[in-house]
């Protein structure tokens, strides 16, 4: 038996290094496309002046609730700048303080639900975005892994109620626009 | 000869992994890379999901695994029971090609003694799918596409205080994905030895507040052998199908509306045939309120229907439920759910000369209502209480209380405790049932009392470093009145259900998560169990034994090896080691099961899998068959 199962394995081991063909790279994370995906969403997205931070500020982008990017989304927003501003990442448990955000990635904690951290946001001006595809509370973006790649839905309505205005080039790249 | 079968298997991952992949790593862009590409380029790299546990893992004070969709999908899970083997924390026998025995912390019946694993609470998106007249699962009515399942909680341990009726020994809750997340057509055909299965869906939205999916699979299997050779001529087909619709009427609202629908045919061992069918519909709303509120509410149907040929009995359940639930915060301290729900279970059974019920049909009706808070004392320390009164039509009321304390002393640790206090009421099984065979009868008990587990629970989940993450539990079980044959005074073998054992369980339940390198993930998990019942004074048959309600192994490991062979090829090999049932004179084995996957295109995906390799065939169950090696070919296509 255990002889039969060395030789089996010695083909299978044959079989998967010719379908490996050409070496391709690994995936990364859909975490880290995520990750890759926020700080570039400001480009494509146009505030109202009041919202934006003073002249000089570095633009702000927030996750509240649960932080499931860690070191990964600091790294993302590094290599990003906002009409010439660097992006800044701060983290926080509940939306207090959160009027010094322009993006906010909302996840639920153990003490709020996305739901209930989304209603505190209220029609601030800010682009919320979350990992709901399930749930009322999806944010004017929300991510979807859709064959094996991360893209998004975009709330316009929702956007516009925020007072914001999304560009046509990040529309077109959404699986499904809400009008 | 287990062990160096397991060294095997890890030389074989060692072998395949060696020479492709020392130049893919080097070729494999940081996460960094990703910051030189444009947001086009983002939004067309493959990405690998990233497991749902992490992000759970400061949840619930509680044994949770959750299983999930990749890790479904990896494994090459066919049906249901196939993906609970990925939990470390429950037991799954197959016994025939249909039927399987699911539990947690033991008890997994015995059938010569009338005895079958009762005493999980098992939900499909909601809907309970234990069968309420004998409180078990017939593992062959719910059905689902694997790359439907979003994930699958497994809770061991008593979770009655919030789940309700039922979850004495576990919790399985079987969650499907929002319709709209896989918009598009899906096919997925495996066939090989001794199994087919196809399936399709198609999914998408309709307008800008609504998705849906449909979805039918046709799923059949050849008979198994019988343990002593020859065929036990129980192949077996069903096909189904079904809808999903998610409608999101607002930004604080979502509505759901799903349904099945199947119907399939067993042989018999025999001449015989059994006949499963059964449809359900769900509507379930969930609304978000200001001040941190939540209101879920939710009603179900669902009819299942089992019949064998000729006369010889045949049964059917129509079930109506509602169940609402409402959490809330009060202070800056207390987290509170509440809620309530009622479930009449109608049933009719048409029995046999030799087995049936009296009455052979009944309205069950069930009604619960439950609180529970958690406090947060200190940052770092919580503790969470409930209680549940459940009225079931034997007994009445019982209270399910359940304490839980949780500590976080960092942000990667949680150890919690607990003492929780469950039931499983009475069926008609214990109250009804009429047997008839030469000689011997066993009646049902009409002052059947629930049985009754005191549970106490301690844990530790943590995530010391990025790539590792473990969780250990260790759980003293006391059981009281639980279910026994008895003697009744005079002549003849006359028998009749009672509640004459006691005793208790204690055992360890852990499992780890190591990712040494960014395209391989190594997991393994351990159960021990060791059990002691005792027959109580007025016990009158003592010589059915005390293992009546389960011959249980005295342990299980798990070691799971996940790869990514550059970013199209997956290889997933699935170990397990399962003790002896000694007194149904099981021994242990040894099984390997695995998939080797092929993304041709973004559109194509190859693969070969397989189950219980090791062996041509094992005998895993009390009076089961001897279970084959399966090897299936998949193609799974996304025009």
């Amino acid at each position: 038996m255990m002889r039969r199962w060395r030789i089996l394995a010695r083909v299978a081991a044959a079989a998967s290094a010719l379908m490996l063909g050409a070496p391709a790279a690994a995936a990364p994370t859909d975490t880290a496309v995520k990750a890759a995906f926020l700080p570039r969403f400001a480009r494509y997205v146009t505030w109202p002046a009041s919202a934006m931070p003073r002249a000089g500020d570095p633009f702000v982008l927030c996750v509240i609730g649960g932080d499931p990017f860690g070191a990964a989304l600091d790294d993302a927003a590094r290599s990003q700048f906002v009409d010439g501003r660097r992006i800044v990442i701060r983290r926080m448990d509940s939306v207090a303080g959160s009027e010094i955000c322009q993006i906010a990635f909302v996840q639920g904690n153990k003490v709020q639900s996305p739901g209930q951290l989304m209603t505190a946001l209220g029609r601030k001006p800010v682009l919320t975005v979350t990992d709901a595809s399930i749930g009322a509370q999806r944010g004017i973006i929300h991510f979807a892994v859709v064959g094996g790649r991360v893209r998004f839905f975009i709330d316009q309505s929702s956007a516009t109620r925020h007072g914001l205005s999304i560009s046509s080039r990040l529309l077109a790249l959404a699986i499904g626009v809400k009008q | 000869m287990r062990l160096s079968l397991a060294t095997g298997a890890l030389g074989l991952s060692l072998l395949l992994a060696s020479p492709a992949l020392s130049a893919d790593t080097a070729a494999a862009p940081a996460p960094d890379d990703l910051s030189d590409l444009s947001i086009e380029q983002l939004a067309q790299i493959k990405v690998r999901s990233a497991s749902k546990r992490e992000e759970s893992l400061s949840g619930a004070p509680t044994a949770l695994y959750v299983i999930d969709h990749d890790q479904i999908v990896r494994s090459g899970a066919v049906t249901i029971p196939e993906m609970l083997r990925l939990a470390p924390n429950l037991q799954v026998y197959q016994a025939s090609p249909s039927n399987w025995i699911v539990t947690a912390r033991g008890l997994n019946g015995l059938p010569f003694a009338q005895s079958f694993s009762n005493k999980l609470l098992v939900l499909v998106d909601g809907r309970t799918v234990y069968t309420p007249l004998f409180s078990g699962v017939y593992w062959d009515l719910p059905d689902v596409l694997p790359d439907d399942v979003e994930r699958i909680e497994v809770i061991s341990g008593p979770g009655a205080t919030l789940w309700g009726a039922n979850a004495v020994n576990g919790v399985i809750n079987i969650i499907t994905r929002d319709a709209g997340s896989a918009p598009g057509v899906y096919a997925d055909v495996r066939g090989g030895s001794i199994q087919q299965a196809a399936g399709v869906r198609l999914a998408g939205l309709l307008g800008d507040q609504l998705s849906y999916r449909v979805y039918a699979r046709a799923l059949r299997q050849d008979a198994a052998h019988l343990a002593g050779g020859g065929s036990a001529h129980d192949d077996w087909h069903r096909i189904g199908g079904g809808f999903r619709l998610d409608w999101t009427p607002s930004t604080r609202d979502q509505v759901t509306l799903q349904g099945d629908i199947f119907g399939g045919r067993e042989n018999l061992p025999g001449d015989g045939s059994e006949r499963i069918s059964g449809h359900n519909l769900v509507l379930r709303w969930n609304r978000d309120m200001d001040g941190d509120q939540h209101l879920q509410a939710q009603a179900f149907y669902d009819r299942i229907h089992r019949g064998e040929t000729g006369s010889s009995g045949s049964f059917h359940v129509n079930t109506y439920d509602v169940d609402v639930q409402h959490s809330f915060r009060l202070g800056s301290r207390h987290q509170l759910v509440w809620g309530g729900g009622a479930r009449v279970a109608s049933y009719e059974i048409d029995g046999t000369p030799t087995f049936f019920f009296e009455p052979d049909s009944r309205d069950l009706f069930l009604a619960n209502l439950f609180i529970q808070d958690t406090v947060e004392l200190t940052k770092a320390v919580s503790i969470t209480a409930g209680i549940k009164a459940e009225h079931d039509p034997y007994v009445g009321f019982s209270l399910l209380p359940d304490i839980r304390l949780a500590i976080t002393p960092n942000k990667s640790t949680l150890l919690w405790a607990a003492v929780s206090h469950a039931v499983r009421s009475p069926t008609p099984f214990d109250e009804d049932v009429r047997e008839i065979a030469p000689g011997v009868t066993l009646n049902g008990n009409r002052n059947f009392r629930t049985e009754k587990l005191t549970a106490y629970e301690v844990g530790i989940r943590a995530q010391p470093l990025a790539s590792l993450s473990f969780s250990a539990t260790g759980f003293y079980h006391d059981y009281d009145d639980l279910r026994s044959v008895e003697l009744l005074p005079g002549p003849g073998l006359n028998l009749v259900w009672g509640n004459q054992l006691a005793g208790h369980s204690y055992g360890l339940e852990a499992w780890a998560s190591f990712k040494p390198l960014d395209w391989w993930t190594l997991s393994g998990g351990a159960m021990l169990l060791k059990e002691k019942f005792h027959f109580k004074e007025a016990a009158t048959a003592p010589f059915i034994g005390t293992t009546q309600n389960g011959v249980d192994p005295g342990h299980q490991f798990t070691l799971r090896s996940s790869m990514d062979l550059g970013s199209s090829v997956m290889l997933d090999l699935n170990f397990r080691a399962v003790g002896k049932l000694k007194e149904a004179g099981i021994p242990a084995y040894a099984e390997l099961g695995g998939r080797l996957a092929w993304d041709v295109s973004d559109h194509l995906t190859l693969s070969l899998s397989g189950a219980n390799l090791l062996h041509r065939r094992h005998v895993e169950y009390s009076g089961g068959d001897a279970i084959s090696r399966k090897v299936l070919v998949g193609v799974e296509w996304r025009p």
